[in-house]
């Protein structure tokens, strides 16, 4: 049985690798269709775009489910506070997230410009929207979200849903629509030809500089607000719930982590040079290795709020000491024991299908391939 | 199967078992099975009740000597261990304040599997230990749940059960004899049956959900402090979004399912089915065969 300390750590480190690695896949085939209108000009376009996430949509969208229960028996009290609290927000999600299935098997049904253009619609939606959505939840949460918890550690919501939308937070939601357009316009590149090749090739060009700037920019904005600090917590090492600790605002605060620990700059250098490389590579005609450096980009940015977060998890803003913590959230260590055993097991096989998945399903996606096949492709 | 989930409900889910069964009383083992009845929760009898001898017994303990616990006790039982729980609770709250002394820990132990019925009172008021006697009898008896739609909910699941397996059963037997397509009232009642699995399903999802209230953990975490804090209007609202979607989307189905099922498989343009078929042999097409 591990240490009851390192598997709080090892849990914490778990979750951000289900987050990256739903951010990373799911990320691409949310950008693809965030980009139908954009990237794809003819109705043969657009399905070449949507031929080429249709066979593995789906099984990364689990990421975002196993990400979704990897917390909810890690981490139950940041499960519950987040998903009652955010729940107009999350429901948002779910509703956009709905299109994406149906828009996938009915657009192609009926051959009418009208119902395939409002599925194209439908389909963008479904991807930008959540895209936005998880943005802004990670903005608020610099923000602190108004939330409180009584002595019998029920969760109390005090905020609305359009309380969400602040600049801060909207500038978050951008960086994480336009990053995942990025790494979407960069799978394209590998997965087609003709003109929506040379039309995903710019994009992934614009939108990885857009990235570049828009993170920096965020960054100058976190180093201008007041983050949080414990300042007295009963353990980490042990049992203890969200009340009982002492929590200070600190000018800058979410910066000091990088002082505390200088290797946590990794994470926002290695994010931008690979954004800058994306950019380069791309234009350089290696979409191979420009989508290696934007997952490495998606995975240095989401790092990089997790390391200036951390040990936070979801800040509270109304009553800091309550906050929720990685110390503080966890299940029992006899569950995160199991937990851990049944990831280190099954991750690499499913791990292994899916990638046997990409290797049956690889090569380019042309327009006279969908033409030759349109009664029997997306 | 049935046996076997019927074992198990009455070693662990005692109250379930009860509620499902209109078990009023603990009678001398074994106890009758009530095939049919009225239950009447305010005399707490069941009315009219056609009862088969020692069956209950049979299924819920494997034996005809132990008990079947009847409702009444169980309150009688349960009152008891809200008042444990509210112990219980109190030495919690003096744990949480930071008292660590060895014998509060110990007393905890002694009493903290009824924490959870202590908790049911904060349905009832926040306070628990100033709980009144009524109080406690009024938390006592929403330890069982509704008996009535338990009972019914339970009968029609099993009812359609056996309905299907004997409709499986007659199906084979004219199947085999190659005379099932012309028992036409067969086919008929078939055909009515059609949701029957889905609505057994359901009263099946109604007997396990509803049966457990008023927990959400048996005995350990209480519905209504596991629920969340939001309010009635936003559960309205969101689950009303549901409704609308699914409907929108079910018309969508509806729509494309008919249209598709109208134009035939050859509308797939696969070249595998009626109409577009080749013969193997390289004879001549079958297409437009249907126009003879």
């Amino acid at each position: 049985m591990f240490d009851y300390e390192l598997l709080k750590i090892i849990w914490w480190l778990l979750v951000g690798v289900l987050l990256i690695g739903f951010a990373v896949t799911d990320g691409f085939d949310m950008g693809v269709l965030s980009l139908l209108k954009i990237v794809g000009k003819t109705d043969n376009e657009r399905r070449v775009m949507l031929n080429t996430v249709g066979p593995h949509w789906d099984g990364n969208q689990v990421w975002f489910i196993t990400a979704g229960g990897a917390i909810f028996a890690a981490w139950p009290i940041v499960y519950a506070v987040a998903f009652s609290g955010l729940y107009w927000a999350l429901l948002l999600v779910l509703f956009a997230l709905f299109f994406r299935p149906v828009g996938f098997e009915y657009r192609s049904k009926i051959e009418t410009a009208r119902w395939r253009n409002n599925w194209d619609w439908l389909l963008t939606a479904g991807s930008a929207i959540p895209a936005l959505v998880f943005g802004v939840a990670f903005g608020n949460l610099f923000l602190g979200l108004p939330f409180t918890i009584d002595a019998d550690l029920r969760s109390y919501y005090e905020g609305s849903f359009w309380q969400l939308l602040s600049p801060f937070a909207i500038l978050c939601g951008l960086v994480s629509v336009i990053m995942l357009a990025m790494h979407g316009a960069v799978f394209l590149q590998m997965r087609t030809e003709d003109d929506v090749y040379l039309r995903s090739r710019s994009v992934a060009q614009i939108t990885a500089l857009a990235t570049f700037v828009l993170f920096i920019l965020a960054g100058i904005w976190v180093y201008f607000m007041p983050g949080m600090d414990i300042v007295d917590i009963k353990t980490t090492a042990g049992v203890v719930t969200p009340l009982q600790k002492t929590v200070v605002e600190v000018e800058s605060g979410w910066f000091a982590n990088y002082g505390k620990y200088p290797l946590f700059m990794l994470a926002p250098v290695i994010a931008l040079v690979s954004l800058l490389a994306t950019a380069f590579l791309s234009k350089l005609n290696k979409p191979g290795f420009a989508f290696t450096f934007s997952s490495i980009a998606i995975a240095g940015i989401i790092l990089t709020a997790a390391f200036s977060l951390f040990p936070f998890i979801m800040p509270s803003s109304i009553n800091p000491s309550v906050s929720l913590t990685m110390w503080d959230v966890v299940s029992s260590q006899k569950t995160l024991n199991i937990m851990l055993w049944v990831a280190i097991i099954f991750v690499p096989i499913v791990l292994s299908y899916t990638l046997w998945g990409y290797y049956k399903m690889w090569g380019r996606v042309s327009t006279k391939f969908v033409e030759d096949n349109k009664f029997g492709t997306y | 199967m049935g046996d076997e989930s019927g074992y198990e409900l009455g070693d662990v889910q005692k109250t379930k078992l009860a509620a499902i069964e209109a078990e009023w009383e603990t009678h001398e083992p074994p106890a009758a099975f009530t095939l049919i009845g009225f239950p009447n929760e305010e005399t707490q009898t069941t009315d009219a009740a056609l009862q088969i001898p020692y069956l209950l017994g049979l299924i819920a303990t494997r034996s005809i000597t132990e008990e079947v616990t009847g409702i009444k006790d169980l309150i009688v039982e349960h009152e008891d261990r809200i008042r444990s729980g509210i112990g219980a609770y109190g030495l919690l709250e003096q744990l949480r304040a930071g008292d660590e002394s060895e014998e509060t820990k110990a007393a905890f132990e002694d009493v903290k599997d009824d924490l959870g019925y202590g908790l049911l009172l904060k349905r009832i008021r926040d306070d628990i230990e100033n709980a009144t006697d009524e109080e406690i009898k009024a938390a006592a008896k929403s330890t069982i749940p509704a008996v009535a739609p338990m009972f019914w909910t339970f009968r029609i699941m099993v009812g359609l059960g056996v309905l299907m397996l004997t409709l499986i059963g007659l199906s084979f037997y004219f199947a085999t004899r190659h005379t099932a397509e012309k028992q036409t009232w067969l086919l008929k009642a078939l055909l009515i049956c059609l949701p029957a699995p889905w609505i057994a399903c359901e009263m099946g999802w109604f007997v396990a959900e509803f049966g457990r209230q008023p927990w959400s953990i048996g005995e350990v975490l209480p519905t209504a402090l596991s629920a969340s804090t939001r309010s009635e209007a936003d559960i309205w609202m969101s689950l009303t979004g549901f409704i609308v979607f699914y409907s929108g989307l079910l018309v969508v189905e509806m729509y494309l399912m008919f249209k598709f099922a109208r134009l035939g498989p050859s509308a797939l343009h696969t070249g595998r089915y009626h109409h577009e078929i080749e013969s193997h042999e390289g004879g001549a097409p079958l297409t437009n065969a249907g126009a003879h």
